[in-house]
């Protein structure tokens, strides 16, 4: 695993002491822990130099944690992943188009939390078929030029909505499964460009911006 | 396959109003177009019975004799007559008026003869002209020629017949311009339809007095120019239909070239005109051949644009059959007219109207649903001002204007407030109706009994405004509304949410209830009893969803949380707990409402599986068909799951129990069944669920409707049969089919 700061965002302390323990034996080092957005956001305004992964938990007492992934993804050098008790469409695509690069199940086991970690890292990326249809109906009259799917992007997600997996669908379309994961992580930016595209509209139909 | 751009072309906007005729609505126009149509024909009327009927007419008797009806005398066609009027005085031969006023080759002779029709016809407006002639034997004539004001009676029958010919087809092409603006054979229709009525109009006109029609020459020039534009109509629409041909640059060539020589003819800059309109009319037939021969060639047979090409070509031919055998040949063969000219007209509609029939049988027009109400919107309220105009101009004629001008003032002033004033009173009767609409929502949705019979009897109070109400204790046994005590009485019986009333003297007091009031009180006592009904599905059906949650929690969730209690593990134990949270995950899921088709779910399970096995270094082959994919029946959320625990149960037994390495899986769609066949290469023969993993697949196969095999002989297989579709399932099936608790 690559050298950097890890940051752990979680209120329940049980799950925070575990996620901290694991983070430890991954990365070797000691992760910084907040148990609230306002704690969080205090440490990321000072935060060292360097790459960092935050696992943020969505549920947060002061707030919801996609505003702090949201608030990370605008910067290069941080991951932010979000750590969620339910893996349903709606959380998911809530969390991917606020900017996070992965998910994590808080109730999966340790070798499954590692295993996600070090995939996130290899740049593997999660995503299913109904994912993959959402993607394709939200993304289908983009607000903004810059999240327009590209004719392959949709050939993608539409061989994922067949229920076909990353490296079959690299297969019939005849490039490596890297490749469609990267196409993948492109749709999902494109997702959180659009949905910061939205807020702006919907900010300046009610005159805030 | 999720195609965004995969729109029908046609879809929303086939029929819809032409967004080119601009804000205005389309019914507008038509009722615009209509009047002006209306309008036109009518100022064609004042023109024809401007002129003056003459008791004077000269035909031909045989090749050298002519017949002057009115002396009643036959003479020689050298004969000359002399016409005298205050106005002049005017000499020809009897011979040379004799014939037909159509122009002929020599165009100096039409204008003469043109001429002379307008002199004659100022001649016998004054109503003292005198005929002077010499019969067959030597002796002179006096006629004193009368000239009677034309009375709408006298106006000839063949004057009506082009007249309505004129109306009926300047209405079908202004109709049809209307509604379908853009589409290009509609435009060649309504251009069709404009030159007939064109070419008819002026006709009915100039027939009435063939001896005498003033300006003849313009009116022959309108009929030219109608010709013109019927003829360049039918070039259109033969260039583009059934089949395009030519781009449309050379239909408006076609159109600017035939108006040329219209004008040209008109304004008589060149001088053989009628040689050059002569010219035009074979130029355009023989264009007109040859588009109909292509048309049927290009055209495959036995396709709908062949036979509409024949249809158009039999009605050309038609038309063309009509158009010689009644107005060219009589000319040619130097005969009587065979049919008044005028009376071609009618029929030519007749088969033009042929045409507009083969162009909409094979859907060159496509209506809305918006044009037949437009249409029956504009001719209702066309007639009522035709109707107006009639009576205004009727009493004008018969008694003059100060009659007229009471009848307009009655017509639209007197009416016109009343009607004012009906509405308003018609505003207070739909407040009160939407009130009473507003009343039974209530009711429906009231839980309270007090509250519901309260409401029903507010609603009754304000549908007939009785003077009292009651309970109806007689009227108990009664099923549907009736009319008591000679219509003193209505009595409303029970329904679903109400007791029995009656209801006394309607409309405070003023009248007596009526078949009308119990109508309505049937309608009411409906419309009741369907929201109840409705509003008593949708709490069952919410009744039904937290029976079905409550069921699951308990089955899934309680039974797994049950047996991680006394676990002495503790890693079994999160184990357990992992996955009573992921069976909890399903049931909210469910709980989202979208439902999945079933290409969808099979997609979804495909996915799950390929990569547990792919995950767990096993081996997928399972082919992903576009046909499973595109499987469009919608899945119940109950019957998915227990689709995806079954696959997951196969699964999970593969990963855990057996050594294989590959899985194959075969889903296919036969006889309203889907089969799933699931296979792995396990190790040894017999490798069959354990535990309660087969009672639970075989269960939820069961709740399915569907049935499972297993077959150990060759590694592992299972082929889960379940039918697409089937009825909803009860809501206890799963509760009776379990075994008692876990």
């Amino acid at each position: 695993m690559p050298a950097r700061h890890v940051l752990i965002v979680e209120d329940l302390p049980d799950t925070l002491a575990w996620l901290a323990a694991v983070a430890r034996e991954i990365t070797g080092a000691e992760p910084a822990t907040a148990a609230s957005l306002g704690a969080a956001r205090a440490w990321v305004a000072r935060r060292p130099a360097g790459p960092l992964l935050a696992l943020v938990d969505i549920g947060l007492p002061d707030g919801s944690g996609l505003s702090l992934v949201a608030e990370l993804a605008r910067d290069p050098a941080a991951t932010a992943v979000v750590t969620t008790i339910f893996d349903d469409d709606e959380t998911l695509i809530a969390a991917f188009a606020a900017g996070a690069h992965g998910y994590l199940l808080k109730s999966a086991g340790r070798a499954d939390v590692e295993a996600r970690l070090r995939a996130l890292d290899a740049g593997e990326v999660a995503i299913s078929p109904s994912m993959a249809r959402r993607l394709l109906q939200r993304l289908r009259q983009p607000p903004a030029a810059a999240s327009a799917l590209t004719p392959r992007e949709r050939e993608v997600l539409s061989m994922i909505g067949r229920g076909l997996t990353l490296g079959e669908a690299g297969v019939v379309l005849g490039i490596s499964s890297q490749t469609v994961a990267t196409h993948v992580k492109t749709i999902y930016r494109k997702l959180n460009i659009a949905s910061r595209a939205e807020a702006a509209l919907e900010a300046r139909h009610l005159g805030l911006a | 396959m999720i195609d965004s751009q995969a729109l029908a072309a046609d879809g929303p906007e086939a029929g819809r109003p032409s967004a080119a005729l601009g804000v205005v609505a389309p019914a507008r126009w038509l009722g615009v177009f209509a009047v002006a149509t209306l309008l036109i024909a009518f100022g064609g009327m004042v023109a024809a019975l401007q002129t003056p009927r003459i008791g004077l007419a000269v035909t031909r008797e045989g090749t050298a004799a002519v017949r002057l009806t009115g002396p009643g005398v036959v003479v020689r066609a050298e004969t000359l007559l002399t016409f005298r009027a205050p106005t002049g005085t005017l000499t020809f031969a009897a011979g040379s008026i004799a014939d037909d006023a159509d122009p002929r080759i020599d165009h100096a002779r039409n204008v003469r003869h043109w001429q002379r029709m307008s002199v004659l016809a100022r001649m016998l407006a004054t109503g003292r002209t005198e005929l002077r002639f010499l019969d067959a034997q030597g002796r002179p004539h006096r006629y004193l020629v009368p000239a009677a004001a034309r009375t709408f009676a006298s106006l000839s029958p063949h004057f009506w017949s082009a007249w309505l010919a004129a109306i009926l087809a300047g209405l079908a092409g202004l109709w049809v311009w209307t509604i379908r603006h853009r589409d290009w054979s509609s435009r060649q229709f309504a251009l069709m339809s404009i030159g007939l009525a064109c070419a008819s109009l002026p006709m009915a006109i100039a027939g009435e007095t063939p001896l005498a029609t003033p300006h003849y020459r313009w009116l022959l020039a309108a009929n030219n120019i109608g010709s013109m534009l019927f003829g360049a109509g039918l070039m259109g629409m033969l260039t583009r239909f059934p089949q395009p041909l030519l781009s449309p640059r050379w239909a408006r060539l076609g159109l600017v070239t035939c108006l040329a020589f219209a004008m040209i003819q008109a304004l008589e800059l060149v001088g053989p005109a009628y040689q050059l309109t002569g010219a035009a009319c074979l130029g355009i037939f023989a264009v007109m051949l040859v588009l109909l021969l292509a048309q049927f060639v290009t055209a495959a047979p036995g396709t709908a644009a062949r036979r509409a090409a024949m249809l158009i070509a039999a009605s050309t031919a038609t038309t063309m059959t009509i158009v010689i055998g009644i107005v060219i040949v009589p000319i040619v063969l130097r005969t009587g007219q065979v049919l008044h000219t005028a009376f071609a007209f009618p029929l030519i509609l007749i088969v033009h109207l042929g045409v507009a029939f083969a162009v909409t049988r094979t859907r060159l027009v496509t209506f809305g649903a918006w044009v037949t109400t437009a249409t029956a919107t504009t001719g209702a309220t066309v007639l009522v001002v035709a109707l107006d105009v009639l009576l205004v101009i009727g009493t004008w004629l018969v008694a003059g204007p100060a009659l007229a001008l009471g009848a307009a003032t009655v017509s639209f002033v007197h009416i016109g407030v009343r009607g004012a004033i009906r509405r308003g009173s018609d505003d207070r009767e739909k407040a009160r109706e939407r009130t009473v609409l507003r009343r039974i929502t209530q009711l429906s949705l009231a839980i309270d009994a007090t509250q519901r019979q309260a409401l029903w009897t507010e609603t009754l109070r304000l549908a007939f405004a009785p003077l009292e109400i009651a309970p109806d204790r007689q009227g108990e046994a009664a099923r549907a509304p009736y009319v008591g005590a000679e219509g003193r009485s209505l009595h409303v019986p029970q329904t679903v949410a109400t007791t029995a009333l009656v209801l006394l003297h309607a409309e405070h007091g003023f009248r007596r209830f009526d078949e009308g009031d119990r109508t309505r009180a049937v309608e009411l006592c409906a419309l009741l009893t369907s929201t109840a009904q409705a509003r008593d599905e949708y709490v069952r059906g919410v009744a039904e969803e937290r029976l079905r949650i409550a069921r699951d929690l308990h089955d899934d969730v309680g039974a797994r949380l049950m047996t991680s209690l006394h676990r002495t593990d503790s890693t079994a134990m999160r184990q357990d707990v992992r996955e009573a949270m992921a069976d909890i995950r399903l049931i909210v899921s469910n709980l989202a409402g979208t439902t999945r088709t079933l290409g969808e779910v099979m997609a979804d399970l495909r996915h799950e599986a390929a990569t547990r096995l792919t995950a767990a270094g096993i081996a997928v082959v399972w082919p992903a068909s576009q046909a499973i994919a595109d499987l469009d029946d919608p899945v119940s959320e109950t019957d998915a799951r227990h689709l995806a625990s079954i696959v997951r149960e196969l699964v999970t037994n593969t990963v855990r129990h057996t050594q294989a390495d590959t899985v194959e899986v075969t889903v296919s769609i036969a006889a309203g069944h889907l089969t799933l066949v699931f296979g792995d290469n396990g190790a040894g023969p017999g490798d069959a669920p354990h535990g309660n993993g087969l009672g639970n697949m075989t269960r939820r196969c069961e709740a399915l409707g569907g049935r499972i095999e297993f077959d150990g002989s060759v590694g592992f297989q299972a082929t889960v049969s379940v039918p697409r579709q089937r009825a909803p399932a009860s809501p206890d099936a799963g509760m009776a089919a379990r075994p008692a608790g876990p």
